[in-house]
């Protein structure tokens, strides 16, 4: 049986509200039951270049070849601040802080990632 | 009839590409990578509405792999099949059910195309810290799915007598 038009875009519109819905709630999932990170490393080019613990408040001025990007730790979140890339694209990516999450600036070829849970235990060892 | 499907059909692969070409121009990376308009996929929709589900698959396929060949490599041929091949089984399932319009179609078919990249993505780099992506890309699918939707359904009205 053929559903009239207006049928049709009733359906439509409940797949996309229950698209939705399920997107926001997988969002709210990631953000809440994600574990914490621990460090917050720094690659440039893909290579390691700094690794940070995420615990410690710190302001640190990322140069690579192609410009600079300021890395703020503060209250267990990573940001960037400030850059002088032409798209600013990692300064608007806002705040991370959970196990995975990351921030890029690709014209820079950096990615500032969250990894692992706090390393205190195992810092404690290998120091 | 046969010769002038087959004329459209090669037409509205053309059109796929050119348009998936157009978008590559414009990147729309925000905060996550793989959000992007889909284009392209008004040209499939048009062809499964208006012409039958065989071609729809037909024209979408050989644009992937045209325009991977073209413009991609093969990383990006392997996603984009995985993300088209899944965004097209959808469609066509929905299309069968008869219950849905182009706008719901297509948001199906966009934020399936995600899902499929994003798998893809794990199974190939086997990152599953990947999967974070998929809320914002959904929101984005939703979105980007609805605008294509819209555009597809008037074009479908408009080239009824046409086709």
């Amino acid at each position: 049986m053929k559903k009239t038009l207006s049928e049709k875009l009733k359906n439509d519109i409940l797949l996309i509200s229950v698209l939705l819905a399920v997107s926001l709630i997988l969002l709210a999932a990631v953000k809440l039951l994600s574990p914490a990170g621990g460090t917050v490393l720094v690659r440039i080019n893909g290579e390691r270049s700094e690794s940070l613990p995420l615990g410690t408040d710190c302001e640190k001025l990322i140069e690579t070849a192609e410009g600079s990007n300021l890395l703020v730790i503060k209250d267990g979140k990573a940001s960037i601040e400030d850059a002088d890339c032409p798209d600013r694209i990692c300064v608007h990516a806002g705040e991370i802080s959970r196990k995975g999450e990351s921030i890029t600036c690709l014209p820079h070829k950096l990615t500032v990632t969250i990894e692992g849970e706090a390393p205190a235990g195992f810092d404690a060892v290998s120091n | 009839m046969k010769n002038r499907k087959i004329a459209l059909c090669a037409l509205l692969t053309a059109l796929a590409m050119i348009l998936s070409y157009l978008e590559s121009l414009v990147p729309l990376s925000f905060a996550v990578p793989g959000i992007k308009l889909g284009l392209a996929n008004a040209a499939v929709i048009f062809a499964l509405f208006s012409l039958n589900g065989k071609y729809a698959f037909l024209i979408s396929l050989i644009r992937v792999f045209l325009v991977s060949v073209l413009f991609g490599s093969v990383m990006t041929l392997a996603y984009s099949f995985a993300g088209a091949v899944l965004s097209l089984a959808v469609m066509l399932l929905l299309k069968k059910t008869g219950a849905f319009g182009p706008v719901g179609i297509s948001v199906a078919g966009a934020v399936s195309h995600n899902a499929g990249q994003i798998l893809a993505a794990v199974l190939l780099l086997e990152t599953g810290s990947l999967v974070f992506y998929l809320p914002v890309l959904l929101i984005s699918g939703c979105i980007a799915g609805s605008l294509i939707g819209i555009v597809s359904g008037i074009i479908i009205s408009r080239m009824k007598n046409i086709v």
